[in-house]
């Protein structure tokens, strides 16, 4: 059995303690260390797993005095996943009217995620 | 048609005017008027359309735009005049306003006003990098309003200087719309901004950071071609022999930000040293008499959250100075001591609870935080990037001895 070691650096305070998770060569948990708390401990884990982001950008948008409207995924997506999206979404144009929390996208790449507007764009 | 019978004036509708005019409205002031000179409501968060806004306020991660919005809506919905592309061109000790518009030149005469100017980036100029003055040199904020509103990439092969929130968050940016960020350069031996950033901005991304380095020269002359950067002693000065080269056609700045405080200084609003913005009182007061200021035209803060919370104050406040309440007397006056780089407010009354916001001058683990000798407070970590917020109450303010007129709050290192 090979000992992997991953630094985490940890988000959760303004400690940012630099936690270590250890696998072993198949992937399985051996040990995690130097984290103060229950909250860090728990997030280098799932970072270390699969780290989970939301993606913010902008979307082109045609017939409009606006240039571009910003949106979001509504929920985290895989971080390996962001470039995709962006691919994706480089392609996606959208016109007015469009409410706070429109869908432009749904479920975006099958990422269970759908990209929604952050913005009003009325005109 | 502009009356002149007006309690409450705020200057600025970002996040701490839109907040201080909602407040003053709540607070029975009738007539409450909300100026901005930009065509749109909301300041620059339209601009910040990343998220990790409102954790505190709302407990929900939110863009700025979405953070906005909210206050939009209750701006809209509770009766304030609004105007729009409306420009405050002076203002007086004794609170005279004067406006322009399309429909001309005005001078009101408001019974509160509250400042909410907000701040602005510091600049290639104001911190002196020496070189060609070609195109492709920006500041983190104006590349922001580029590429998040109008729709243009500044650049393709970009290198950042500073590494305050709004440079961590345009490198992400950049990164996901194509471009290469080739570095990060900051002249201090940690980064700059929040730590969330720095690990979602740039460890993400693998952006390559370079500390206690800075920007000695731009290249090009046309367009950027490069910068040369190097090391800085303890002193912040290069290294000789530490210089090299990196190609880029870009150069942002996210150097720091100052500050808006022309007004405030027209009207003899007592501003200070280190903040760059007025002293308050607890009651988010100038020393001027019914002239009340919020959010970054105050200090810079790091988290939109605190700034609306600071609007919401000045906002009840101005309130009741236009009803004509009588203010209570600020006897205590706030210090900063060792590793404090400044304390807001600066007076407060001893008499009811308080929270005071401070900053920290270098990070440090394992401190005790001390407010006089009325409230200790340890801490595992405290960094400039993260302001501290620390409520007074009333027990504790019992436990100064009488006469006192002054507390030092301090963060000193433990044992």
């Amino acid at each position: 059995m090979v000992k992997n070691l991953n630094e985490i650096t940890c988000i959760i305070c303004p400690l940012a303690c630099c936690i270590s998770v250890a696998v072993d060569d198949e992937g399985r948990l051996i040990e995690v260390a130097n984290f103060q708390c229950k909250e860090g401990k728990e997030y280098a884990v799932a970072e270390y797993r699969a780290p989970m982001r939301v993606l913010t950008t902008t979307v082109i948008v045609g017939k409009s005095r606006h240039a571009l409207v910003p949106v979001r995924t509504n929920r985290v997506i895989l971080r390996e996943k962001l470039f995709d999206c962006m691919q994706h979404l480089a392609r996606i144009k959208v016109e007015p009217p469009l409410m706070v929390g429109d869908v432009i996208v749904r479920n975006i790449l099958n990422t269970g995620s759908d990209i929604i507007t952050t913005s009003e764009l009325l005109d | 048609m502009i009356s002149d019978n007006i309690d409450v004036l705020v200057i600025g509708s970002g996040p701490a005017g839109m907040a201080a005019a909602i407040q003053a409205k709540e607070s029975g002031s009738d007539h409450v008027f909300l100026v901005e000179r930009a065509e749109e409501l909301g300041g620059l968060l339209s601009q910040c359309i990343h998220n990790g806004f409102g954790l505190i306020y709302f407990n929900e991660d939110m863009t700025g735009p979405e953070y906005g919005q909210r206050f939009v809506e209750k701006v809209m919905d509770s009766k304030i005049e609004v105007l729009l592309e409306t420009m405050v061109l002076r203002l007086t000790a004794d609170r005279k306003v004067t406006l322009c518009n399309r429909n001309g030149v005005k001078t009101l005469s408001p019974k509160s006003i509250v400042l909410a100017m907000g701040c602005r980036e510091r600049t290639r100029e104001s911190i002196v990098i020496p070189g060609y003055r070609p195109a492709g040199i920006f500041t983190a904020g104006t590349a922001q309003r580029w590429v998040n509103i109008e729709g243009y990439l500044p650049g393709n092969e970009i290198v950042i200087l500073g590494s305050g929130d709004v440079g961590m968050i345009m490198a992400r940016r950049l990164t996901l719309e194509g471009a290469r960020v080739k570095a990060v350069v900051e002249i201090l031996p940690y980064i700059g901004g929040l730590i969330r950033n720095e690990v979602q901005c740039l460890y993400d991304f693998k952006i390559p950071v370079l500390l206690e380095h800075t920007v000695i020269n731009v290249l090009g002359i046309q367009r950027v071609q490069g910068v040369t950067v190097a090391r800085v002693d303890q002193n912040r000065n290069p290294i000789s022999g530490t210089e090299k080269s990196i190609d880029c056609d870009t150069l942002l700045l996210s150097v720091g930000l100052i500050p808006e405080n022309e007004l405030s200084f027209m009207a003899g609003v007592n501003l200070g040293p280190i903040t760059g913005g007025p002293l308050v009182n607890e009651r988010m007061e100038t020393n001027r008499p019914g002239i009340f200021a919020a959010g970054n035209c105050v200090h810079v803060n790091d988290l939109v959250d605190n700034v609306t919370l600071e609007g919401e104050k000045a906002g009840q406040n101005a309130a009741e100075h236009a009803s004509g309440k009588a203010a209570p007397k600020m006897g205590i006056r706030l210090e900063a001591g060792e590793n404090v780089r400044y304390v807001i407010p600066q007076m407060i009354t001893g008499e009811r609870e308080v929270t005071i916001r401070l900053r920290v001058k270098e990070p440090e683990k394992g401190v005790i935080l001390k407010v006089g000798d009325i409230m200790t407070k340890t801490l595992k970590v405290v960094k400039p990037s993260e302001m501290l917020n620390l409520i007074l109450s009333e027990t504790h303010l019992n436990r100064m001895k009488k006469g006192t007129t002054q507390l030092v709050v301090s963060c000193q290192k433990k044992g």
